[in-house]
């Protein structure tokens, strides 16, 4: 006598997560060998999972965490692409798993020139403008092959001078949150040869708008500054 | 055809929720003008967080609302830190555009809550008013982020940082089908308020009023001054006064039956003790101040660096106390405050002497 078994019959997640993986399999079988990112292996590896158990919360008694697991989500994506890319993956799983290496941390001057394209779409506004005096001042450096970059070629000038007038174009629309542009003004008055008051004048203005600041006082340890503090000009 | 609701009342309604904006872009441009960035952190610790403070107490306050809400007002906040740690460690950029992003999500929402509120009140609007309320309302906060200078800046340079180079062309282009979709669905949206008139449903003029205000504020800051001084101030203001008006004004109601036990949130907000109820907002911003080594300073607008006990002695060589050493200077001095009050009550509450007390004596 021959008994027939019953086929077991998935629930619909059990049935995403099957024909979500009969698709992705074929990726990552192709994808790995051929050194595709990590971030896309990973990605194809949490998607029939991440759906399924998204139409779980959506259906089940879990529904009042719905807001919580679609953040959860977005973060694991997002996060994923993140650890690749600036190579916060441990390099020990990297290496076991043979995965290719993340990229690294970008370097937005050089690499990409994001000053160029903050400047297009935002003419003028002061956070453009410290991001093209940064680079200002690296084309400026004299560090090797620098001078030479297309994206230092655009300016007419690239020494300190330069950096010192557009950083005075963007105090002059007082970003008193964006703490960088005043302290670097200050050390940039001190490489261009400003006179004792213009810098003890900026440095009383880094310390008025930023009273709570922890870095380091840029004329700590010169007598000067201790002089214009005890006479009250600076402060 | 018009039908005037209000959430609180006429004169409420137009300090709270018409006016407000405009005074706290006052405010923010004040601000700007005449101090520094402390602040913005002065608002913080004064409208901010004390607006967290009554979400707890809107959540935690009354029994029957944590019956109501369950496990979400424990699983939640655990879920939230555990997996706030978990991103700040592994993925930080992400976690912070995340943080951002829900809480520009957050604003909408609000906004759009006391719209809904403004159609309950008034009894007006037909069913699909919500959502077509809804929409309008992601898209015009979405077309500010992806349009203005103080938004599209940092979103840009975090996509740089993210390696996902996006062009100043796309960026533009971006921009322009945000404009012309907006357009469009504020004409589709003229046409359902038409369509609601001539199935015989009612608008509230006054909706539209905050809803205009609300904007107004959002876009002035965000276009025409492009600082996060301005934006950061006047946002917070309206955001945070306008939520504790709403929790202050939903407990009253909510504790006023006789039905419902003594609660917190109830003695917190009963008639004459409002000054209970923000004196407690500012409480809790100290202690979340203390507990994360925030500046305390914050609260007088940077006037003292009170956890900053010795100034730098550059001929000396000494540096000036660090934020760390002020804070546990000021932990310390808080810890001796409790033994030390302690001892003080004790030093006269206890006298065998004292005739009130033998009551509890005998």
């Amino acid at each position: 006598m021959i008994r027939r078994v019953r086929p077991v019959r998935l629930t619909v997640e059990g049935r995403i997560v099957r024909w979500g993986y009969l698709l992705v399999l074929p990726l990552l079988v192709y994808g790995y060998p051929a050194g595709w990112p990590a971030w896309l292996l990973l990605v194809w590896l949490q998607l029939p999972v991440c759906v399924a158990s998204s139409v779980r919360v959506w259906r089940g008694s879990w529904q009042r965490f719905r807001m919580l697991w679609f953040i959860g989500v977005v973060l694991l994506v997002s996060g994923v692409w993140e650890a690749w890319t600036s190579g916060r993956i441990p390099r020990s799983v990297a290496v076991s798993l043979q995965l290719p290496p993340g990229p690294g941390e970008p370097n937005l001057y050089f690499e990409y020139d994001l000053p160029a394209v903050e400047s297009r779409l935002f003419p003028g506004l002061a956070e453009a403008l410290l991001l093209q005096a940064v680079q200002l001042n690296y084309c400026g450096s004299g560090l090797a092959g620098l001078s030479a970059h297309p994206a230092c070629r655009k300016y007419a000038s690239v020494d300190a001078a330069a950096v010192r007038v557009v950083l005075e174009a963007a105090l002059r629309q007082q970003p008193k949150t964006n703490e960088d542009i005043y302290y670097s003004y200050i050390e940039v008055l001190r490489g261009t040869g400003a006179t004792a008051a213009e810098i003890a004048a900026a440095r009383a203005e880094w310390r008025r708008l930023f009273p709570f600041s922890d870095r380091p006082d840029p004329l700590a340890g010169d007598q000067s500054a201790g002089v214009l503090d005890r006479r009250g000009v600076a402060d | 055809m018009f039908r005037r609701g209000y959430i609180l009342s006429w004169r409420e309604d137009l300090l709270w929720f018409w006016l407000l904006p405009f005074l706290a872009v006052g405010v923010a441009l004040l601000c700007q003008q005449y101090l520094s960035a402390i602040a913005l952190a002065a608002v913080g610790v004064w409208v901010t967080l004390p607006h967290q403070f009554a979400s707890w107490l809107r959540t935690w306050g009354i029994a029957d609302e944590r019956r109501m809400w369950g496990d979400r007002l424990y699983w939640g906040p655990l879920l939230i830190f555990g997996g706030s740690l978990l991103g700040y460690g592994v993925a930080p950029i992400s976690t912070a555009l995340l943080v951002i992003l829900w809480d520009h999500q957050h604003s909408i929402m609000q906004q759009h809550g006391f719209a809904r509120i403004y159609d309950f009140r008034g009894g007006t609007g037909i069913p699909s008013t919500g959502w077509f309320d809804l929409v309008l309302g992601w898209l015009l906060f979405s077309h500010m982020l992806l349009t203005s200078p103080m938004f599209v800046f940092p979103l840009v340079r975090e996509l740089y940082r993210l390696r996902l180079p996006v062009s100043a062309g796309l960026v533009e282009g971006v921009a322009a089908v945000s404009f012309w979709l907006l357009v469009g669905y504020l004409v589709v949206y003229a046409g359902h308020v038409i369509w609601t008139l001539r199935r015989g449903g009612s608008v509230n003029p006054l909706k539209y009023v905050f809803i205009a205000t609300s904007y107004f504020l959002w876009y002035f800051c965000a276009w025409h001054t492009a600082s996060v001084l301005v934006w950061g101030i006047a946002h917070r203001i309206m955001h945070g006064v306008q939520y504790m008006v709403m929790v202050f004004w939903y407990l009253r109601r909510q504790t006023a039956s006789e039905r419902v036990s003594w609660s917190v949130a109830g003695l917190l907000v009963r008639r004459g003790w409002m000054w209970m109820f923000l004196l407690s907002g500012v409480v809790y911003s100290g202690l979340v101040q203390l507990l994360t080594g925030g500046q305390l300073g914050a609260f007088l607008f940077g006037w003292a660096r009170f956890p900053t006990l010795y100034e730098a002695i550059p001929v000396l060589g000494l540096g000036a106390m660090t934020a760390d050493e002020g804070y546990a200077f000021v932990t310390l001095a808080l810890l001796n405050t409790l033994g030390m009050t302690h001892y003080y009550f004790d030093s006269f509450i206890w006298k065998v002497r004292d005739r009130r007390i033998h009551g509890g004596l005998s």
